[in-house]
């Protein structure tokens, strides 16, 4: 029985104290079961906001800093049979992908770099980065 | 370590060193179907200015009770309260820290601010409250 229309979302917030000098990688994913029909991804999309403040101590100074303005997100479609290598697909996307049969599982990952700076740096940090997928899951004709 | 997340809502997950400080905040939030789930892998250590420091999850709060959360498999309280005595927290900060309770991140020269999510529940709750009223 073919699931119909499916939403799938995930956003991730994160802050850190200013000691920390190593801010984590960003590295999660949403995922729901498909009936194995006929596939067809309307929509992948992300948002990421961002704040940075850095200093150093009188030793050191920043580089110059570049962050992107976006975070990266893919959508995996994953079959019964492990022999047949997932669909993927990137955001971000706002027509509707070709028909996939046959998939099972739907995976939607989102990624952000992790990243650091040596002593005499210290930084406050805060992102949030939002990903979403619209699809539909119909039978074949 | 992975946190696994079944059902939608929105957790806030504080990641605590030994002598209960808050290092890294993260809150996850999840929509789609019923039957949507969500992982997080996240290492249990961070640098810090003083070097490698352990850290211990702490679950905060979950929007939705019907959500289920894991951390590495386990009920979330039962993790950290292990994780605590792993990494070398006090008695106290262990026993806070296994009902969900940490500060938030501390604010030093430089802070990111955020908005008064709280604000949020008590909007949802007051117009939930008019609603009932109107219908009875």
């Amino acid at each position: 029985m073919a699931k119909g229309s499916i939403m799938l979302q995930i956003a991730v917030e994160q802050v850190l104290s200013p000691a920390v000098t190593h801010a984590p990688e960003i590295w999660t994913v949403a995922l729901d079961s498909l009936d194995g029909d006929r596939t067809t991804v309307r929509e992948i999309a992300t948002e990421k906001n961002h704040q940075f403040y850095g200093w150093t101590d009188a030793e050191h100074e920043f580089g110059e800093l570049h962050f992107s303005a976006s975070g990266l997100t893919d959508l995996w479609l994953a079959f019964p049979d492990l022999r047949r290598p997932p669909a993927i697909l990137h955001a971000p996307s706002h027509v509707s992908s070709p028909p996939i049969d046959g998939a099972r599982l739907v995976l939607l990952r989102v990624r952000d770099f992790g990243f650091g700076f040596g002593p005499g740096a210290k930084f406050v940090l805060g992102r949030r980065v939002g990903s979403h997928a619209y699809l539909d899951e119909v039978l074949p004709s | 370590m992975e946190i696994a997340i079944a059902g939608e809502g929105e957790v806030v997950i504080r990641f605590i060193d030994s002598k209960g400080r808050t290092l890294v905040q993260e809150k996850l939030v999840v929509s789609g179907s019923p039957t949507v789930e969500a992982r997080r892998i996240i290492a249990l250590s961070v640098e810090t200015s003083s070097g490698g420091t352990l850290l211990a999850p702490v679950l905060i709060r979950q929007s939705n009770p019907k959500q289920h959360v894991t951390f590495d498999r386990e009920n979330p309280s039962r993790f950290t309260r292990k994780r605590c005595e792993e990494i070398g927290c006090t008695t106290n900060v262990a026993a806070e820290a296994e009902r969900g309770c940490a500060a938030p991140p501390a604010l030093g020269d430089a802070a990111v601010l955020l908005s008064d999510d709280p604000a949020l529940a008590k909007l949802i709750q007051t117009a939930a409250r008019s609603e009932t009223d109107r219908n009875e």
